[in-house]
């Protein structure tokens, strides 16, 4: 019940948003739609109400509508509820409001049954809407290359789905069942699950995005809209995460203990390479593209290694990067709003204009290259800890990044922040600054209470043979 | 409840700074910041007293953190730590106070409030992971202190290069703490120290972790080949800079709290390199023209000093080498509160020869340490703390022991005499750095 909730409540909103009369108040009620999926993913697992909905839906084919809200999908669920309410509150004025923030609702909806999603086949319907929708957003409303980027986008989910569907087919047919309920009771043999295992995580490892995949997202970030873009390097990207965790290592755990070598290098390399070229970039777009990327991979890397420890820091860091770097946009957006684009080579000298917005800045970017007390310091942590169990080469070579995103940290404050000022611009205002606080001070609590997040991670997930602490 | 308030005060009044800065003003948050250093020093001395009154440790559990064996939040003080959390938030509290006069910017205030809640961790982390957190976070302090000049090319371009050392530190660091967990499945000092036999440190398996241990806090304490975070001190106000010294000392007086794991090979190379620092600080501070440029350099000597004597095996004389630092580094801040604020000798007349005297008195005072480190280090020589020493680091650190001896003990007469000569020609040497 309280699944189906968290789907149709921005879906009725969206409806709503179209209304003539409402035509004023079309971001305002985006925002609510964010917040209300944020309050009801927090709350939902502790609701009195039923959390799973399993209803035939074409039997002779396995399908069937479930969805379930359990304590995993609902920390997904709230932090893209809440990324959805923040980047969407920070925008700015746009054309055809209505349609705009009705898609963008409609967007929230298809990552959110994404994540609740039960179904193998539902999973793929919500995953093929988001990506639908987000092609259809940046060609209207994108800038300069929009089209280049939806064409990205959608092949992107082309190959994705592809293989995806190559391997429920299978599924379909040797289980009956498309429900990963019912498939985690039946088990495929471990001789057999190598060759769904692949398929299923490179049909995920195309959307994450992992090299070398990744154009798609850095064209999305500096063609489309920047609400689009978040969602697509934020959001999406934590539904192939938490697709890889739920449905490859949880269906297929042999099959990927095996692969994980291959899946957990391709990922450490990502990670380097997108804070490496992150620290050359001279357009924010562009370098928050690349600490988008880098970060998931990241993320990716504890989950590939099947471990009980890197599963947990994959969680954890999944959701402090989707706050971090929802925080990291919108104060790019503040930046480039006072220094009239967004690019360091005109921002120079803010610190002594802005120095509310100095100071919420360099938060944001030393919390997101993972100092101590915020919640990517743990995250890392737990990957690295999770990954050198297993692969202490990989953890090395994540390791390295440490170092290289401090590059990129650094230069950007330097070039941004720091030196005379170029151009006299206000601080910021109350509603910026109520926006990116509020994501700061979320990710300092869970830094210091990271087991909110990771003691979520529930038992189906988690490795078998290791005991969970 | 007292360990917690050593980091707590200065944690809540940066935190009071950082979101309600613009609300208490410049001199509410000197106020702040002031009130909250000098109660972290109040409760370190308290907690002297309940050990001079006899506790042998003092431990604070505030919960669970990491989802690790041992990962919890435990701050613990033992005998040996006690004396150091007590220096360095004597240290922190007297250049709160001595900065009244300086026109302290929010940024200045931060770094030494996060700098001394990070001091704080370093010393009395309970287990590896708190201990690796600390040293990150005291490296987040060092940037925000070196950029808060924000509109100086030359300070930005210094914070920059500081933070990059510094988190090649961290991810040392984090490796080494990885390694140690994958040798011992916890990461609590407590339990690993209890399962820690002498004999197996020397194992092949412990020569990865050590290294990164080693050049962690080589990173940390601003050692060769990491010097660069030293020099960057060069664009700190006087006040952030003494802090700078003061966190490359306590750094390296942390090996003392890990290095029943280091290898012994990795020490003794660890020794070599704070060795060669030390020496290399020393002759480099005394031929800078630039008064600032001079306490960067001598900033490094006495963490230098304090790694050779861990490397020695004589983890109580680096305690004592860090607490001489200390005393020190607040002497320099008290000279300096009293003279002014920034070493720049600029002016003419009595003014000019007054901040030169005033610089000497403050150089002085650092170099003492510096010496009574060295001298620390023969006496450890001659005690035969570890004979294999000399074997083990080579003719450099002999060579440099030996200039040692003659420096702070005076193998050809009395220490006392020889130091009043070196006091003499600092003085003066300083003096007409700063007249001519």
């Amino acid at each position: 019940m309280i699944a189906t909730a968290v789907i149709a409540l921005p879906l009725a909103l969206a409806v709503v948003s179209l209304l003539p009369p409402l035509a004023r108040r079309t971001r305002p009620l985006t925002v609510v739609a964010g917040l209300a999926v944020a309050v009801l993913g927090f709350t939902g697992p502790m609701l009195p109400v039923r959390a799973s909905v399993h209803a035939p839906w074409a039997p002779i084919l396995g399908l069937s509508y479930a969805v379930e809200l359990d304590a995993f999908a609902a920390i997904f669920v709230a932090a893209t509820g809440l990324v959805f309410a923040a980047v969407v509150a920070s925008s700015d004025r746009i054309g055809h409001a209505r349609a705009y923030h009705a898609l963008l609702s409609v967007l929230l909806a298809a990552l959110v049954g994404a994540f609740v999603a039960r179904d193998l086949a539902l999973f793929l319907l919500f995953w093929e809407l988001a990506l639908a929708i987000a092609a259809l957003l940046i060609s209207q409303w994108g800038g300069v290359g929009r089209s280049d980027a939806a064409v990205r986008v959608l092949v992107t989910a082309l190959v994705g789905s592809a293989l995806y569907i190559v391997v429920i087919v299978s599924l379909a047919v040797a289980r009956g069942s498309l429900d990963s309920d019912v498939l985690r009771a039946r088990p495929l043999p471990a001789s057999a699950q190598l060759l769904p295992a692949v398929l299923l995580c490179a049909a995920f490892l195309v959307t994450l995005p992992v090299l070398p995949f990744q154009s798609w997202l850095i064209r999305a970030f500096v063609a489309g809209p920047r609400e689009v873009a978040l969602l697509l390097g934020a959001g999406l990207s934590s539904v192939a995460l938490y697709a890889v965790m739920r449905l490859c290592v949880g269906l297929f755990p042999q099959g990927m203990s095996v692969a994980a070598p291959a899946f957990v290098a391709l990922a450490a390399v990502g990670t380097l390479y997108g804070a490496v070229i992150a620290s050359r970039q001279d357009d924010l777009r562009r370098l928050a593209a690349f600490v988008a990327f880098s970060t998931i991979n990241l993320a990716a890397v504890g989950a590939f290694s099947g471990t009980e420890v890197g599963l947990r820091g994959a969680t954890l860091a999944a959701i402090s990067r989707e706050i971090l770097l929802t925080a990291l946009v919108v104060a790019i957006a503040c930046v480039a709003r006072r220094s009239g684009a967004a690019s360091l080579a005109r921002a120079g000298g803010l610190a002594t204009s802005s120095p509310r917005l100095a100071t919420l800045t360099t938060v944001t970017v030393l919390a997101l290259v993972g100092i101590p007390g915020s919640s990517a310091f743990a995250a890392d942590y737990l990957v690295l800890a999770g990954a050198y169990e297993r692969f202490p080469t990989a953890a090395a070579v994540v390791a390295i990044v440490i170092i290289a995103s401090a590059i990129w940290a650094a230069r950007t404050l330097r070039r941004a922040f720091h030196g005379p000022p170029l151009a006299h611009a206000g601080d910021l205002r109350w509603r910026e600054t109520a926006i990116i606080l509020p994501l700061l001070l979320l990710s300092l609590a869970i830094g210091v209470v990271p087991r909110s997040i990771t003691d979520r991670v529930p038992a189906d997930v988690l490795p078998a043979l290791e005991a969970p602490r | 409840m007292t360990l917690l308030l050593c980091a707590a005060l200065p944690l809540i009044a940066a935190a009071i700074i950082a979101l309600a800065g613009d609300r208490v003003g410049r001199r509410g948050g000197v106020a702040i910041s002031s009130a909250a250093l000098v109660l972290a020093f109040g409760a370190s001395v308290a907690i002297g007293q309940a050990f001079a009154a006899g506790k042998s440790s003092l431990v604070a559990e505030l919960g669970p953190w990491l989802p690790l064996r041992g990962g919890d939040i435990a701050l613990v003080v033992v005998p040996t730590t006690l004396p150091v959390l007590i220096a360095m938030t004597l240290v922190s509290a007297a250049i709160a106070v001595a900065s009244w006069r300086v026109r302290q910017t929010r940024a200045y205030q931060l770094a030494i409030l996060l700098g001394t809640a990070a001091l704080v961790l370093v010393a009395t982390a309970g287990n590896l992971a708190l201990f690796t957190a600390a040293f990150g976070l005291l490296g987040a302090a060092t940037y925000i202190a070196l950029s808060h000049d924000r509109e100086r090319a030359a300070a930005a371009a210094s914070a920059e290069r500081a933070l990059v050392v510094d988190r090649l530190g961290d991810g040392a660091l984090l490796l080494a703490t990885l390694g140690y967990l994958a040798l011992f499945r916890t990461l609590d000092l407590a339990e690993i120290e209890t399962r820690v036999v002498a004999t197996r440190v020397a194992d092949i398996t412990f020569i990865g972790p050590s290294v990164f241990l080693c050049a962690g806090i080589l990173a940390k304490s601003a050692q060769l080949p990491f010097q660069a975070r030293a020099t960057a001190l060069r664009e700190a106000p006087l006040g952030l800079a003494t802090f700078g010294a003061l966190a490359f000392a306590a750094n390296a007086v942390a090996l003392t709290r890990v290095s029943f794991l280091v290898h012994p090979g990795v020490l003794a190379a660890a020794a070599a390199l704070g060795t060669l620092s030390a020496l290399l600080a020393v002759v480099l501070a005394a031929t800078r023209a630039d008064g600032r440029a001079a306490l960067a350099w001598i900033a490094i000597a006495p963490a230098g000093i304090e790694i050779v004597t861990i490397g020695a095996g004589a983890s109580e004389m680096a305690l004592t080498i860090f607490v001489v630092t200390a005393i020190a580094l607040t002497s320099l801040t008290a000279i300096a509160a009293i003279g002014r604020p920034h070493l720049r000798w600029r002016g003419a007349g009595p003014a000019r020869a007054r901040r030169a005297l005033a610089d000497g008195f403050g150089f002085l005072a650092v170099f003492v340490a510096v010496a009574r480190g060295y001298g620390a280090i023969a006496k450890a020589l001659e005690d035969g703390t570890d004979a294999s020493l000399d074997r083990l680091l080579g003719w450099v650190a002999a060579a440099t022991l030996r200039a040692g001896r003659i420096v702070a003990h005076a193998e050809a007469g009395p220490a006392w005499r020889v130091e009043a000569i070196g006091v003499a020609a600092l003085i003066a040497f300083v003096a007409y750095w700063g007249l001519r």
